[in-house]
């Protein structure tokens, strides 16, 4: 019988667990901060002075890594269940693969290369 | 009483596409879903073919799918049902044979490999046997129930989308030897359940829980073993 | 294959769908706020998906969030603190729950939208 396409599982299935709980907190603090404490209406000076601190920046980038790894192993775990042609997984969880590097690394630059505009009214 | 059944019929021989079936009887009480099969075919069609053995739970031949869920035939009593037509379908998910007989081979295999004996290298003491006591049995009391009627397997989606899927019954099963304290083949086990068509298939969807006429709770069974899994690898 | 559906079903199913939607909006939350770097692009960006349609899918995001949210404390408690048995018990009492969070979180939105 064939037991064979690729072992293991268990990292993604703990990592999926561990990273949820990390992601619900971060979330609510995330809505909590954009929609309550800013008041309302999302503004580019009230998501600058935010991003402009360090500890945001950490917090922002530990909250797009870890979204974006949950997200993308979700759908890689979709595949894994339907999909059982090998060629066909292969291209497809490589595109996944592909895809959450740049999605990852357009966040980081937007996140690490952000700086307060002189005198952007802050 | 009277009630409709109205039951799954495929004959591969005659060439012709499954149909339904509709058979009116009148239903007695405490009258079982197989009571009234055995009755259809004594009296209305010899041909109906399904499998049973012990009608009384512990064979595990006769589970079928009843209005909608699997369920063993002979542990189902009509009354129960609350419904004018019971409809009555094989297992889902294995290839049909004839009527609600299914080819349970596969599920079997399964079975298989998953090395369903007692792995232990060390001879046992010479003058008794391998002592356990009974709260490290109650730990595997319900998994040792199994009577293998595939209901549970049969009832779940993971399964249905990965025919290789090694399903709640075998897995159930490794976690009956791998949780037995005197079981010592947890090594060769693991690469079997640990394994793209093993545990990490499970969804937690509950179907199998719902379908188990023993109340194993497979699910449960599983999410320690892929507990173990983790604790085993980090 | 007509199986019927029962709760852990549609608690399955529900999760997929709003997981594989939020990754979704995740990518194009990720391209809209890359344009951080021209403030006046991510205002007017910003007043664009103020519209009240974009404040109507918001709420669409919100119940997904917190479906997701709250569908995979079930899940965490179901595979590390074995409560397989009660799974449709906290699946209910989850969804009290969401249902509360959801008025408290729809609120602001709808009323900074002007709709309230």
């Amino acid at each position: 019988m064939d037991r064979g396409i690729g072992s293991g599982g268990a990292f993604a299935w703990f990592f999926q667990r561990i990273s949820g709980v990390f992601l619900l907190v971060a979330l609510l603090a995330h809505f909590w901060v954009l929609h309550y404490v800013s008041g309302g209406d999302v503004t580019f000076q009230i998501v600058a002075q935010r991003l402009a601190t360090p500890i945001w920046k950490t917090i922002d980038l530990a909250f797009l890594v870890l979204a974006i790894i949950h997200g993308f192993n979700g759908f890689i775990m979709v595949i894994h269940d339907y999909i059982h042609n090998h060629n066909l997984r292969l291209v497809l969880v490589s595109f996944i693969w592909i895809a959450g590097i740049v999605l990852g690394l357009l966040g980081t630059i937007t996140i690490i290369s952000f700086q307060a505009p002189a005198g952007g009214g802050l | 009483m009277n009630t409709v059944f109205k039951i799954y019929r495929f004959d591969p021989e005659s060439g012709r596409n499954p149909r339904y079936q509709y058979f009116e009887i009148d239903v007695t009480k405490g009258q079982t879903v197989l009571d009234a099969l055995i009755e259809i075919k004594a009296h209305k069609d010899g041909s109906l073919v399904f499998r049973r053995s012990c009608r009384s739970g512990i064979c595990g031949s006769c589970a079928m799918q009843i209005n909608g869920l699997n369920k063993l035939a002979c542990e189902t009593q009509v009354e129960d049902l609350k419904s004018k037509t019971v409809t009555i379908d094989p297992l889902p998910g294995f290839k049909p044979i004839k009527d609600l007989a299914v080819d349970m081979e596969p599920f079997y295999d399964k079975l298989r490999a998953v090395l369903p004996y007692l792995i232990n290298p060390d001879s046992p003491p010479t003058d008794k046997e391998r002592i356990q006591s009974p709260e490290e049995f109650k730990m595997i009391e319900l998994a040792t129930s199994c009577i293998l009627c595939g209901g549970c397997t049969s009832s779940c989606p993971s399964f249905w989308a990965d025919k290789a899927y090694l399903g709640p019954a075998a897995l159930v099963k490794a976690y009956r030897y791998v949780f037995d304290t005197r079981d010592r083949g947890y090594s060769d086990r693991s690469g079997v359940v640990n394994n793209k068509h093993g545990l990490w298939r499970c969804h937690t969807i509950m179907n199998c829980n719902d379908a188990c006429p023993k109340h194993i709770f497979p699910t449960e069974g599983i999410s320690l073993l892929k507990r173990k899994v983790v604790e085993e690898k980090y | 294959m007509h199986y019927k559906w029962k709760t852990g079903m549609w608690a399955f199913v529900m999760h997929r769908v709003t997981g594989l939607a939020l990754t979704v909006y995740l990518i194009m939350h990720i391209n809209v706020v890359s344009s951080l770097h021209d403030p006046g692009s991510f205002n007017k960006t910003m007043a664009f998906l103020g519209q009240p349609l974009f404040r109507v899918l918001e709420l669409g995001l919100l119940a997904a969030v917190i479906y997701h949210g709250l569908n995979g404390v079930r899940v965490f408690l179901i595979d590390f603190c074995n409560r397989t048995k009660n799974h449709a018990a906290i699946f209910w009492i989850l969804a009290a729950t969401g249902s509360v969070i959801f008025i408290v979180g729809a609120y602001p939105l709808l009323h900074h939208a002007g709709i309230f």
